[in-house]
C-alpha cells in the first residue's frame, strides 16, 4: 500500500462515508500498522469519553472464603518433591542455564588471561564502587516513582546491590511501613531480610511489624521473625493478637510463630 | 526470576504452595472484579465471577504452562466464564443510571454540565447496545495496564487484528450513540 493512498483514504474518512471496499482497505491499513486508530480523530475522541469504572469494591468475605479455600486444597494436596535440578529447571530453562554456564566460563578464560597488573586492581576497584553507586541511586530514584511495577523493580534491585549504604536501607524500610502497595511491601520484606544480620535492621523490622495493617504483611513479617529466630519480636507479635481487624487466619500463624520462638 | 512475579508465584502454586495463590488473587481481584464490572454492570453478579475465576485457577492449577503469562490465562479464564454467564442471561442487564458516577469537569455552567451528563449517559446506553464480542474488547482496552499486545494474547489473535476490532467495535458505538441521539 503507498502512502499516498493512506493519506487519501485517511482524508476521505474524515470527509465523509467510506465505500464498502474502502473500508476493507482501511481495516487493511489499520491491520498493517499504516494507520494507527489515533489519526481517526471521532473514534478517537469516542474512546476518550468512554470511562469504564468499577465502584469500590468490599470483598473481604469473598476474600476470607478464599484463604479457607486454599488452605482446606493445601491440606489435601501433597506439594510435588522437587529435586534440586528440577527447582533450578523451574525458573531457568535448560538453554538458559546452558547459555549462562558458557558465559561464565568464558568470563573466567577471559579474566585470567586478561588479569592485570596489580596496579589496575585499584582501578577496578574504583570502577565497581562507582557502578554500586549508580545502582544505588537508579534504585532510589525508582522507588519513587507512581507506578507500583517500577518501585517492585527498584526493591528487586536492591538485591543485587552487594553492601548497601544506609540511603538503600532507610529506603527499604521507609518503602515497607508507607508504600501503599501491598507487593512492593512484601517484596521489601524479602529484600530487608538480606541484612537481618545487623542488629539495627532486626530491631526496626520488629518496629515494622506494629505499623502493618495488611494480612499478607503481617504474616510474612511473622515468617521473618521465626527465620531470624528473634525473640524480640515477641511482644509486637502477641500486640497484633490483639487487635480486632487481624484476620483469624494471621492470627493463627501468629500463634505458631510465637509457640517456635518462644 | 523474581520469586514475587506472576509466573513465578503461579509455577510455585503449581508446585504444591497453593497458598501462594492467595498473592495472586491480592495483586488481580479488583482488575477482575472491574472486567466484569464493565461488561454485566452488576456488583454482586461480577463479584461472584471474579471468584470463580480465582477458585478455577487453583483447580485448574496443573493447566498452568512453563512458559505461560499468567495475566493472559487468568484473563481467557475470565472470558471463558463471563461467556457462559451471558449466555445465561442472554441479554447485557440495563444499566442502573443512578449507579453511574459523573466525572465531570467543572465548566463553571450548569447546563453544560447538563448537557455533559446526558451524553455520557447516552453514550452509556449505547455501550449496552453493543454484542458481547464488541463490549469486551472495548472493556479489555480501557482496563488498566492492558495494551493491544496483551490484548492479543488474551484473545489469540494479532495486534493487528485487535486494532481491527476496536475500530468496529468504536464504529458500531458510534452508529448506536448517533441513532439514540436521533430518537
Amino acid at each position: 500500500m503507498q502512502d499516498i493512498n493512506i493519506q487519501k483514504l485517511l482524508d476521505q474518512y474524515r470527509r465523509g462515508p467510506l465505500t464498502a471496499d474502502q473500508e476493507v482497505l482501511l481495516e487493511q491499513a489499520l491491520e498493517q500498522g499504516l494507520i494507527q486508530l489515533e489519526q481517526l480523530e471521532d473514534l478517537q475522541k469516542l474512546q476518550e469519553q468512554i470511562q469504564f469504572e468499577a465502584p469500590e469494591v468490599d470483598n473481604r468475605e469473598e476474600r476470607a472464603a478464599f484463604w479457607e479455600a486454599l488452605q482446606a486444597e493445601q491440606k489435601h494436596a501433597a506439594p510435588t518433591k522437587q529435586g534440586l535440578m528440577e527447582r533450578i529447571f523451574q525458573f531457568f530453562s535448560p538453554v538458559q542455564i546452558t547459555y549462562s554456564l558458557a558465559l561464565l566460563v568464558f568470563g573466567l578464560a577471559l579474566g585470567l588471561w586478561l588479569r592485570p597488573a596489580t596496579g589496575d586492581n585499584q582501578q577496578i576497584g574504583q570502577l565497581s564502587a562507582e557502578v554500586q553507586q549508580m545502582k544505588e541511586m537508579m534504585m532510589l530514584t525508582m522507588l519513587d516513582k507512581p507506578s507500583s511495577s517500577e518501585r517492585l523493580k527498584a526493591v528487586s534491585m536492591s538485591q543485587d546491590i552487594n553492601e548497601a549504604s544506609e540511603a538503600v536501607v532507610n529506603a527499604l524500610f521507609r518503602t515497607l511501613n508507607q508504600d501503599k502497595n501491598v507487593n512492593v511491601r512484601l517484596a521489601t520484606i524479602e529484600a530487608l531480610s538480606n541484612y537481618a544480620d545487623s542488629p539495627s535492621t532486626r530491631q526496626r523490622l520488629i518496629k515494622s511489624i506494629r505499623f502493618q495493617d495488611s494480612p499478607l504483611v503481617q504474616m510474612a513479617l511473622a515468617e521473618l521473625m521465626v527465620r531470624m529466630q528473634e525473640r524480640g519480636s515477641i511482644d509486637a507479635l502477641e500486640q497484633l493478637l490483639g487487635r480486632d481487624n487481624v484476620p483469624e487466619e494471621v492470627k493463627t500463624k501468629i500463634k505458631s510463630s510465637i509457640d517456635i520462638l518462644l | 526470576m523474581n520469586p514475587l512475579s506472576d509466573h513465578s508465584l503461579m509455577l510455585q502454586v503449581r508446585g504444591g504452595a497453593v497458598d501462594k495463590l492467595g498473592l495472586l488473587y491480592d495483586r488481580y481481584y479488583s482488575l477482575v472484579f472491574s472486567y466484569f464490572y464493565n461488561i454485566f454492570r452488576d456488583q454482586a453478579l461480577s463479584k461472584d465471577l471474579a471468584q470463580t475465576v480465582f477458585m478455577r485457577i487453583l483447580k485448574y492449577r496443573e493447566r498452568y504452562r512453563e512458559d505461560g503469562v499468567f495475566k493472559h490465562w487468568m484473563f481467557r479464564i475470565a472470558r471463558n466464564i463471563g461467556r457462559d454467564q451471558f449466555q445465561k442471561q442472554g441479554r447485557w442487564r440495563m444499566e442502573d443510571a443512578e449507579n453511574w458516577k459523573d466525572k465531570l469537569t467543572a465548566s463553571g455552567s450548569v447546563q453544560d454540565d447538563l448537557i455533559k451528563r446526558e451524553q455520557l449517559q447516552q453514550l452509556h446506553r449505547a455501550l449496552n447496545e453493543l454484542d458481547s464480542e464488541k463490549r469486551e474488547v472495548l472493556v479489555l482496552s480501557k482496563l488498566e495496564g492492558m495494551r493491544y499486545k496483551e490484548i492479543a494474547a488474551i484473545l489469540d489473535c494479532t495486534e493487528g487484528a485487535v486494532k481491527v476490532k476496536v475500530y468496529r467495535a468504536l464504529k458500531a458505538l458510534k452508529q448506536v450513540f448517533i441513532s439514540l441521539e436521533n430518537q
